[in-house]
Formats: C-alpha cells, sequence, structure tokens
C-alpha cells in the first residue's frame, strides 16, 4: 500500500499513535478554488506507442442557439473544451461540451452554459462581453496571472 | 482494502537519485471508506534529509483523516457539492497542523530535525462517483477518465516553486476543487516527476493529459495489470530517459 521507504513506513506507524488530528469543519464551498496553472515541462509528452489512442471525439461545432433547459448560466473553463472539458459553475466541476464555432476558451475563460432537463453535463457557448476569454487570449489571460497562469 | 475499484500504483525513483545511491524521496496511500475511494501520492522535496519520511507522512496522514471524516457520516448526512467542499476544506485547514503535530511527535527518532526537514508535497483526492474532491499543496496534478476514455486535466500542477505541507502557509496555498461527473471512469494522481510525460503543454501552460500516455494506463487499470507492471513502466527507459526525478502514479477505476 505504501510506496518508498520501507523504514519510513515503520516509523509513523508508531508516530502516528501520538498524532490526533483535529479537523475544523467550518469553511463551506468558498473553499473550492479553481485550479492553476503549470511550470513550464522540459519536453513534450512522448507518444509511446505500447496502446492505441483513444478515438478522436466527433466535432459538434454548430452556431444553433444554446437549447432551452435549466437557465442559462456563466462558467469559467476548468479542463480544456475539445469539445468536452470541465467547466466550474457554482464552485463545481462539471463535464460541458463545446459547441461553439472554432476554438473555445482556454482555462479560466468565461463560456454561456446551458442544460438540457436531465442531462448530466453542461453544453458551452461563447459568451459576448468583457468577461468572455477566447483562444486568442488565452495566453495573455495566463500571463496575467488568471487561472491556469504560469508566471 | 479497496473493494469497487481497481488499483495501480508504483513510486519510482528519479535517475538522479538512482544514480546517487538514493532512495525514492516519494510515497502514496490509498484507502477506502463509506463507500468512498481515497488515494494519496506526495513528493518529498530534492535537498531535505527526511523529505521521503515527510512524504510518507503526509499521505499516511491524509488518507487516514479522510477515514475518519468519512466515518462521522450518518444516513442523514447528504454528499453533495457542500459536504464534500466542507470536507475538503476542512482537510486544508487541519492537515498541516496535523503534519506539524506529528512531526513533534517524531522528536526522539529524529532529534533534531526542524519542520522544513520534513518538506513534501500532497496530492489527495476522494472518489464516491459522481463526486470526487482533491486537495492539493504543491506540484502534484489529478487526471480524469470519463465515459468511454474522455481525459481531463482536473488539477494540473502547481507554477514555480512547490508548497510543502510542512511549509508556514500550507493551509492558504492549499488548492481544492469539488467534481460532479456523472460517467467518471477513472481517476490518476501524479507527482510532479511524471507532467512532461503525461501532460501536454502549450506555452508553457498544462492544457490536458497526454491521451498516448493516460490513456493505455487506465486501459491496463481496466484489465488484469498490477501495481508490478506499472512499476515496470515508470522504471524503463522510455520513461526514465525524459525524466529525472522521482515519479509516482495512483492509477483507479471502478469495477
Amino acid at each position: 500500500m505504501l510506496g518508498c521507504g520501507i523504514g519510513a513506513s515503520l516509523v509513523i506507524v508508531a508516530a502516528l499513535g501520538v498524532v490526533i488530528v483535529e479537523l475544523r469543519r467550518d469553511v463551506g464551498l468558498g473553499r473550492v478554488r479553481p485550479a492553476r496553472g503549470a511550470a513550464a515541462p522540459d519536453a513534450e509528452g512522448v507518444a509511446w506507442g505500447y496502446g492505441p489512442e483513444p478515438e478522436a471525439e466527433p466535432e459538434p461545432e454548430t452556431d444553433a442557439e444554446p437549447e432551452p433547459g435549466s437557465g442559462p448560466r456563466e462558467g469559467r473553463v476548468l479542463a480544456a473544451l475539445r469539445p468536452r472539458g470541465l467547466v466550474l459553475v457554482d464552485g463545481v466541476a462539471e463535464p460541458a461540451d463545446w459547441r461553439g464555432l472554432g476554438e473555445a476558451p482556454g482555462r479560466g475563460g468565461a463560456v454561456l452554459l446551458t442544460r438540457s432537463a436531465g442531462a448530466d453535463g453542461w453544453l458551452a457557448w461563447p459568451l459576448t462581453g468583457p468577461a468572455a476569454g477566447t483562444a486568442r487570449d488565452r495566453h495573455a489571460a495566463a500571463a496575467g496571472g488568471s487561472d491556469g497562469a504560469c508566471p | 482494502m479497496t473493494a469497487g475499484w481497481r488499483v495501480l500504483s508504483a513510486a519510482v525513483a528519479g535517475v538522479d537519485h538512482a544514480r546517487r545511491g538514493q532512495a525514492c524521496q516519494d510515497s502514496f496511500a490509498v484507502g477506502q471508506a463509506h463507500g468512498a475511494f481515497i488515494a494519496a501520492v506526495a513528493d518529498g522535496g530534492d535537498g531535505l534529509r527526511l523529505s521521503a519520511a515527510g512524504a510518507t507522512f503526509a499521505t499516511t496522514m491524509a488518507v487516514g483523516a479522510v477515514r475518519r471524516l468519512l466515518s462521522a457520516v450518518t444516513e442523514q448526512t447528504t454528499r453533495d457539492a457542500r459536504y464534500w467542499g466542507d470536507l475538503v476544506g476542512d482537510l486544508a485547514e487541519g492537515l498541516p497542523e496535523a503534519f506539524r503535530r506529528l512531526i513533534q511527535g517524531t522528536a526522539y527518532l529524529f532529534p533534531e530535525a526542524e519542520a522544513r526537514d520534513f518538506g513534501a508535497t500532497l496530492t489527495l483526492a476522494i472518489a464516491d462517483p459522481p463526486w470526487l474532491a482533491v486537495l492539493s499543496i504543491g506540484d502534484g496534478f489529478v487526471v480524469t477518465r470519463s465515459g468511454g476514455g474522455h481525459l481531463d486535466l482536473l488539477l494540473p500542477p502547481e507554477c514555480g516553486g512547490a508548497a510543502f505541507v510542512s511549509s508556514p502557509g500550507a493551509a492558504a496555498a492549499a488548492h481544492t476543487l469539488v467534481a460532479r461527473i456523472a460517467d467518471l471512469t477513472g481517476i490518476a494522481l501524479s507527482t510532479n516527476g511524471l507532467r512532461n510525460l503525461g501532460l501536454v503543454y502549450e506555452n508553457a501552460i498544462a492544457q490536458h493529459p497526454q491521451p498516448s500516455f493516460f490513456g493505455p494506463i487506465f486501459t491496463r487499470a481496466d484489465g488484469a495489470a498490477d501495481g508490478a507492471d506499472l512499476l515496470r513502466l515508470l522504471a524503463s527507459e522510455q520513461v526514465c530517459s525524459v525524466t529525472g526525478g522521482d515519479k509516482t502514479l495512483v492509477v483507479a477505476v471502478p469495477q
């Protein structure tokens, strides 16, 4: 079960016996914070070739209007919408499918979200206005220290 | 131990450490309580003389703390977004202090040691589908698989210098997140040693998981592979030729 350090494991068995973890329960959803960016890698990811890559998902790009259902909400991109990804809405990360034309906003970008009744995920649409993120300004936003940024 | 989940996990010393005769300073732990699967990985800080012990302390303590918190659940408890948000918030507040107390409790074993000697990151995930709550102090990262194989980078690695559980500002540096993924089919926690392989970067920003790396690993977890299989992969020349540091990976798929 434990990783490195059998000796350290023995130590912790003894040490854990003297510690009482006191955890306060006075923090609500405000503690849920968006994910953050990453440091530069030394190299790009490497294709290993010991298994097939997952099939590419279809591109459901459309210029249709958002579907009716639960009222439109504004959310933030948490995991890249390619076209599926994750958005942060009301402090919770949930799946979403990008339905806009072109590339979706990057991490931290704002999107309009709609959900059909009974659906498990959201449909993400472009959000016009100053709060909107675009693929073009993704890196500019990142450089400014917003979500996903890496100085 | 982890009924309902198939788990692959391994920690391998980095090439740099191995060639200096140093042991792996990463650690991982997994557990289960009240139907939830718990996993933690930690990366002991380079150059810190007790960081391996710190990593083991961090992962073991974190999984134990989650077990205790989940044991307080009653039939009347609704496990909703607020519940999971409160839980990981409590952990973010409480784990650093508990870690410092743990170190104080080991003074006999580690005389003259200071808290910073035990510096280690911590990445923790609690999965109770559709809910997934994560906490990270430092530069570990979390990947999710959903549906037939879609991969998301739920929690990317921290920028710059990694915070440690032992750091004075650890609670403030902790990142927490609650996800609701109805078709969750797998989670992976990693220390930063695998970020170059497991993540795709654009302009120095981690964008998404590398499908050719995580896809086959999740597939192995679906099948009959065991931890030794993952260990062989992480220790392979293929992997070690492009990663210098220690690397730890826990992959779990619901059965």
